[in-house]
Order: C-alpha cells, then sequence, then structure tokens
C-alpha cells in the first residue's frame, strides 16, 4: 500500500463494522540488516564507559563523527535531497538501537530537523542542510517561540536552532560574538541549553528558510511530530536495553540458594516492565508506519505513542534499578544511567495532560462530538 | 509491513454481507439481551445456521464439514462475530478440544464425533480444573479405572461452562494415581449423557453460567480415550499453548495476541465508547460537559491509549495487559459515573444502558480465565522474557492453566 493511495485506520473505537484491516509487523529482509548493523554500531562504539564519559557535556563528539560517516543525517532524506529516501519505519528502527546505549548524540533532533531543512526550498535551507548532512554543524528545532528565551533540549551542541517567529520559518544561528547560548546541567545529562533569542534578534543572527504562514505551521508541526517519533523510538531502545540489564541481573545475582529472578515478586515485576516494553515497540512500528502513510492520521498515534513509550522506559529503567537492590543506586551503576535519562527522553516527548486531552478531544471529534 | 483497510473484493464483500445476514437473523438484539441476562456463552440456533454453511470449522475442506475458507474471509467471519457481540464460550472449548481430538484421538472416534461438530450439531467442554485443582491442573484428582474394556469415571469437574449444552466433555483424569503426578494422567472424551453424569449450574459475578460435573460410576467405552494412557498431560499441552494465544499465523490479519485478549479489547472497546458518549453528553455543575473537565478527558484518553497498547501487545502479555486493564478501567469509570451507573441494563434510568454495571462485573473473571494472569506471568517469565525457573519445590513444570 503506497503513500495516500486509499483510507488509513483509524482507532478501533471509531472502527465501522464492515472495516477490515491488515495487522502485519513484518519487517523487511533490509529492515532487520538494518537494525543488525545499527545494534552491532553502537554496541562497539558506545559502550556505557562513553556514555559516562560524556556525561557533563551531553554529547559524544567522536561518536556523532562515525554516525555522521554512517550517512545517519542524510539516511531520512528524499532522493531528490541526495538523500537515501529512508522511510520513518527505518529511521525508528535505527533511533531504537541508538538509545539501547544511551548514544549520547542528538539523534532525534538532528535527524527530524533535516528532513525539515530539505522542505523548505531556500538557499539559506539547502545551505545548512548540507553542513548538518557532513556533520559540520548540527541544527535543532525548538518549535514556537514567541518568548525571549527557549530552553532547547540540545541547545548546547546545536548550531543552528529553527523556530517559527512570526508566522516565518527561521534559523537562529549561534554566533562567537554573541553570549546567546548557555549550557544548563540537568538530570539526564542532555546537552540542554538556553537560547537567548532575543540578543540573537538583536544581532541579526538568524536565516529566513522561506516557508511562512500556513505552510510554516504546517512544516513545523510535521517536524515536531517527527521528533517525537524519533525520541519515542530511543525510549524504546532505552526501556529494552534496561530491562536486559535488569533480567541479567535478576538470572545472576543469588538469595537464599536461587537466582533472585526465580522469586515471583521479582520476576513478575520485571514481566510487568516486558509488558510495556513489547507494547511500545510494536506501537512504535505501527505509528511510524501510520507516519509514512498519513501524517495527519498519524498524530493521534503519536499522541498515543508518546504516552506509552515515556511508561514504558520509566518503568523498566526503575523496576530494573529496584532489582538491583543497593547495588542500583550507587554512582557506579549502569542502571542509574538509564533511569535519569528514561525520565529525561520522557520530558521531551509530550506533556501527559496536554497529550492525553488532546486524545479524546480527536476521538470525540470523530465521533461527531465536540 | 501493512496496517492498512483492505479493500475488499467484490466476492469478499458478497460473504461479509452473508455473514452479517446470518448474524441479523440469527443474533437478534433479544438474543443478545439474553445473553446478557443469562450467560450461556453459546447461541444454539446460530451454531447450527453456522454449521449448515461450513462455519463452525471454516478452514476444514467441505468433505469434513467445513467451507473451505481463505484466511481472508476466514478473517472477516471472525471479526464479524465478535463485533456483534457472538456468544463464544462453547465455540471456543470446542474448537480448542477438537484439536487435541484431530492430534491424538483414533480414526474411529474421530469419524465418530467431528462431522458432528463440523455441522454444529455436536459441542464440547472442558474437564480440566476441579474444585480442588485449577492452575495446578496436573494435581487432577478425578479417577478413571479401567474396568474390562471401559473407563469408570469418578469425581467432579468445576467451571465445566456449557456442559448443559454440549454433547461432551473432554476430561482429564487420574488413571494411574501411583505413578509421578504428571504421568499418571489421560485424557477420555465423556458423552455427557451417560448414567452417572450430573451437571449442576454456577452462576458467576460476570453474569455468566458455568457448571460443576459430578461423575458417579461413569461408564466410557476406552474407545473415547484420547492419546495414551498416562499421556493426558502431553495430550493437553498443545490445547494449552494454543489457549495462551501461542498458535502462529501468518496470515498478517489476526490480532497478535489471541482470542480472549480479542475479546477483552471489544470489551474496552464498548466500555471506551460508552464512557465518551456519556462524558459528551453529561453536563457537570459548571454546565460544560464533561468530556472537557481535564480531569475526565485524561482518564477517558488513559482508556484510548490503553486500548491501543492492548491491541499492540503480542501473545500471553497481551491477555495479561488486556485483563488488568480491563479491570482497572471498569473500577474507575464506574466510579466516576457514580451511583446512576449502577442500575443494571433494564432498569429505569440505567446510564448507557448499563455498561458501566456489566463491565464491571465481569471484567474480575478475565484475569483468571484462560489461565491466570498470575499463572501467564510465570509462563512470560521463564519462555519469552528468560529469567530463571522457581525454586525446585515450586516448580510448576509446564503452563497449568483453567478455561473454567
Amino acid at each position: 500500500m503506497s503513500a495516500g493511495s486509499g483510507p488509513v485506520v483509524v482507532h478501533p473505537i471509531l472502527e465501522h463494522e464492515m472495516s477490515f484491516t491488515r495487522n502485519s509487523y513484518a519487517l523487511e529482509a533490509t529492515q532487520l540488516e538494518l537494525r543488525d548493523v545499527f545494534h552491532d554500531f553502537f554496541g562497539k562504539h558506545c559502550p556505557p564507559e562513553r556514555v559516562r564519559a560524556a556525561e557533563a557535556t551531553g554529547f559524544d563528539n567522536e561518536l556523532w563523527r562515525r554516525l555522521i560517516g554512517l550517512e545517519v543525517i542524510s539516511m531520512g532524506l528524499p532522493e531528490s535531497a541526495g538523500g537515501a529516501g529512508a522511510c520513518l519505519v527505518d529511521l525508528v528502527i535505527v533511533g531504537e538501537q541508538c538509545g539501547r546505549v544511551l548514544a549520547p548524540v542528538p539523534f532525534a533532533e538532528a535527524v527530524s530537523t533535516a528532513r525539515l531543512l530539505s522542505r523548505c526550498r531556500s538557499a539559506a535551507a539547502d545551505s545548512w542542510l548540507a553542513s548538518a548532512v557532513g556533520g559540520t554543524r548540527i541544527v535543532v528545532q525548538a518549535g514556537d517561540s514567541a518568548g525571549s528565551t527557549v530552553l532547547v533540549a540540545a541547545g548546547a551542541v546545536a548550531d543552528g536552532v529553527v523556530t517559527c517567529h512570526d508566522g516565518h520559518l527561521v534559523l537562529m544561528q549561534r554566533a562567537l560574538h554573541v553570549d546567546a547560548v548557555r549550557p544548563r546541567a540537568n538530570q539526564a545529562s542532555l546537552p540542554m541549553a538556553v537560547w537567548d533569542l532575543d540578543a540573537l534578534r538583536a544581532a541579526e543572527c538568524s536565516a529566513e528558510l522561506g516557508p511562512d504562514g500556513d505552510r510554516a505551521r504546517t512544516l513545523v508541526a510535521d517536524a515536531q511530530r517527527e521528533r517525537r517519533l524519533l525520541t519515542a523510538a530511543t525510549l524504546v531502545g532505552l526501556a529494552a536495553g534496561a530491562l536486559e540489564i535488569g533480567v541479567a541481573f535478576a538470572s545472576g545475582r543469588e538469595a537464599f540458594g536461587v537466582p533472585i529472578g526465580a522469586f515471583q515478586a521479582i520476576s513478575h515485576s520485571l514481566v510487568d516492565a516486558a509488558i510495556a516494553v513489547e507494547g511500545a515497540r510494536h506501537l512504535l512500528w505501527k505509528t511510524a508506519w501510520m507516519c509514512d502513510h498519513d501524517p495527519q492520521a498519524a498524530q493521534l498515534w503519536v499522541l498515543m505513542l508518546s504516552r506509552q513509550t515515556a511508561h514504558a522506559a520509566t518503568l523498566a529503567a526503575a523496576t530494573s534499578l529496584h532489582v538491583h537492590g543497593g547495588a542500583g543506586v550507587v554512582m557506579e551503576s549502569d542502571i542509574q544511567l538509564f533511569f535519569r535519562r528514561a525520565a529525561g527522553w520522557a520530558t521531551l516527548c509530550g506533556d501527559p495532560v496536554a497529550d492525553l486531552r488532546e486524545i479524546t478531544a480527536k476521538v470525540l471529534a470523530a465521533m461527531g462530538r465536540p | 509491513m501493512d496496517f492498512g483497510v483492505i479493500e475488499l473484493s467484490r466476492g469478499e464483500q458478497l460473504f461479509a454481507e452473508n455473514v452479517t445476514s446470518l448474524l441479523d437473523e440469527h443474533l437478534t438484539d433479544e438474543d443478545l439481551a439474553l445473553e446478557r441476562r443469562r450467560g450461556e456463552g453459546h447461541n444454539i440456533r446460530l451454531h447450527r445456521a453456522m454449521g449448515e454453511r461450513g462455519w463452525v470449522m471454516p478452514h476444514w475442506e467441505p468433505e469434513q464439514g467445513g467451507a473451505g475458507l481463505d484466511p481472508m474471509r476466514r478473517h472477516i467471519l471472525a471479526t464479524l462475530l465478535r463485533r456483534r457481540g457472538a456468544p463464544w464460550a462453547s465455540r471456543s472449548t470446542t474448537t480448542q478440544a477438537t484439536q487435541v481430538l484431530e492430534r491424538w484421538a483414533s480414526e474411529e472416534l474421530k469419524q465418530n464425533v467431528l462431522p458432528g461438530v463440523a455441522a454444529g450439531q455436536v459441542c464440547i467442554a472442558l474437564g480440566y480444573t476441579e474444585p480442588g485443582c485449577g492452575s495446578d491442573l496436573a494435581a487432577a484428582t478425578t479417577r478413571l479405572t479401567l474396568d474390562g474394556e471401559d473407563w469408570v469415571v469418578n469425581g467432579s469437574k468445576m467451571f465445566t461452562t456449557g456442559a448443559h449444552h454440549c454433547q461432551y466433555c473432554l476430561l482429564l483424569g487420574r488413571s494411574d494415581p501411583g505413578a509421578p503426578k504428571h504421568r499418571g494422567l489421560t485424557v477420555v472424551l465423556v458423552p455427557l449423557d451417560l448414567p452417572g453424569v450430573e451437571i449442576r449450574p454456577i452462576h458467576t459475578l460476570g453474569g455468566e453460567r458455568t457448571n460443576v460435573v459430578f461423575f458417579s460410576g461413569v461408564r466410557v467405552s476406552a474407545r473415547y480415550q484420547v492419546g495414551p494412557r498416562t499421556e493426558g498431560w502431553s495430550v493437553l499441552a498443545s490445547a494449552l499453548d494454543a489457549e495462551h494465544g501461542e498458535t502462529p499465523d501468518d496470515s498478517e490479519l489476526q490480532e497478535i495476541n489471541g482470542e480472549l485478549a480479542s475479546m477483552y479489547v471489544e470489551a474496552l472497546i464498548r466500555l471506551a465508547r460508552a464512557a465518551l458518549s456519556w462524558a459528551g453528553s453529561t453536563s457537570g455543575p459548571d454546565g460544560r460537559p464533561l468530556a472537557e473537565d481535564s480531569a475526565v478527558a485524561v482518564r477517558l484518553g488513559q482508556l484510548v491509549l490503553d486500548i491501543e497498547t492492548c491491541r499492540n501487545t503480542p501473545g500471553s502479555m497481551g491477555k495479561i495487559l488486556a485483563a488488568d486493564v480491563l479491570i482497572r478501567h471498569a473500577a474507575d469509570f464506574l466510579e466516576l459515573v457514580g451511583h446512576a451507573g449502577l442500575m443494571p441494563e433494564g432498569e429505569p434510568g440505567a446510564v448507557q444502558t448499563g455498561i458501566f454495571e456489566w463491565t464491571h462485573r465481569y471484567a474480575q473473571g478475565t484475569a483468571i480465565y484462560g489461565g491466570t494472569t498470575e499463572i501467564l506471568r510465570n509462563v512470560v517469565a521463564t519462555r519469552v522474557v528468560g529469567l530463571p525457573r522457581p525454586p525446585a519445590h515450586h516448580t510448576v513444570r509446564s503452563s497449568a492453566t483453567v478455561t473454567g
């Protein structure tokens, strides 16, 4: 089924009695290969020691160089823009492997923003896109920027931040002579920074990217949806990685003569985390597929996915940490790295109250009620 | 990967219309209301009508009494039956028992029983659980004593759903009490019209009617034995796996978490539709619809999200999740609706035709039937997550479950 070729799924609540849908989660052989390649890559180049080493900045430049070399940015660009034309399902497969090892790189931000730039069709956007693809500059997004400053999750490593200002799509540029980027320490070791937009505007450190009005709003909405989707992918990876650590510990650690994972209090708590992770992963694939085939309809799934992946990641990390007992709460443990990032990345995946309210509003509207 | 809406071919469209016609005729609103009141788990008229069309065993060839349906038509049939709320308990136990018979019964016994099953004339209840054992199924104590060429059955089976209208009971009995626990069991297909069989009704919180069956010196020809003597545990193992939703399907059409989970999701969908409708049409103290109240909207959103999460959770994990989610939301929404929500269907002023009331009572059993969520978690722990087995003296050697 190709993009836009017919009606796409609705939520089961809204399904008509005579509506029948496929239900295939099967990955292509190329996608399985993609998963294996990136699983091996991250396993080799991002062991926990590298994550620890990058805690202060939240960024591993050497790892990012290697990813650029693997064309992680151009992968998701259309062929017309010199990319490989990878679909969002492909990209979430990569994202999961990235999150599984807590890779300190702005994957979701940079990949989604590059796709945004490729849709602007302006010289400025193309120039920045080329830098992003080549790895000489990092570009991320910050959504609406009515305020004078904005706290940007990947702001400490970004060279440019795309925002929508006065109805125009604008790229705010970091400049050495302007003190406008202030990194902020944070629990999740995100490369977070305050960007002083007023200071940058005053210093004329911005570039018009072309689109304005409705087109700008649409592009920003699409880009935010994709950023949330890719962040959700990294969260699924984090959840799976955290669970794996907990299961390994519970299988080896003994008490009362047996591995502690044999006791139901432990095994059942890990099973509940596994249930959340499996559901999150399948929902991730389905949502990515929907974003590829009908972005408008997919918005409801992105909202649901955000909640479910935030839940799965925080549950898996907290459960796994708890299973470790005292060994889990010392700073030497790897699981506390997962725990802090689970909460951190979850905050980048939307707002629970707003998301759940929007889910309800969308379904009610589709049911014909205001 | 593909989740797209399917454009039915003309033939498939006609088939779907045939199915809905059958349902319109044999599963009326009165039938459904009666089922909700009596909880029989079976509609004889509908079942026979399906049998006439080969739709009881739709994947069997016409020569065997089936309809030789392709995967798409089987999917259409199963989906429409589920969406209409067609009673399914006896169809389900019959299908499970039939799988066991197909694999283990003698040709003679198969010839005796299976044509009637396909025709919708013969249904089979499951005689697994006893008053003294459910999750620990291998501890069954119903005695099978060989006397000449007959097995004599003494004991009782519990939650033998459908026994009161089924022709047979697939019974797990202890034939060799001296043998180790899991090696002393034999499976026998017991005709329920034999002397010595006493069936007594049991009514559940969820409004379902099940039974306790007493066997007092019931004499069954050994020709009704299914599989080798002492191998009863192995005979049932594959059926129990099927019950857990592990049967593979590569049609790319089926839900990924099995029949029971799909039923629970269907109950969640009905609850959600009622909750959304109620919140959208009921005003709060400020005169605005409750659906606009943040706390209510958040709860509704969580229910909508949980439905989709359940559908995307595979196998037994999906069943565990669906049961727990249904129980939680059923309680939460009944509380939210308030005391008017306590009135059952039929009572003047019952909210949303008593859906909140019904779902709250129905939900509890979902964490028990077809394997308790604790047993399923044990199975998932070792088989899926890869955790170590429990200590030896508590070891559950395999997935003992009950259907009820």
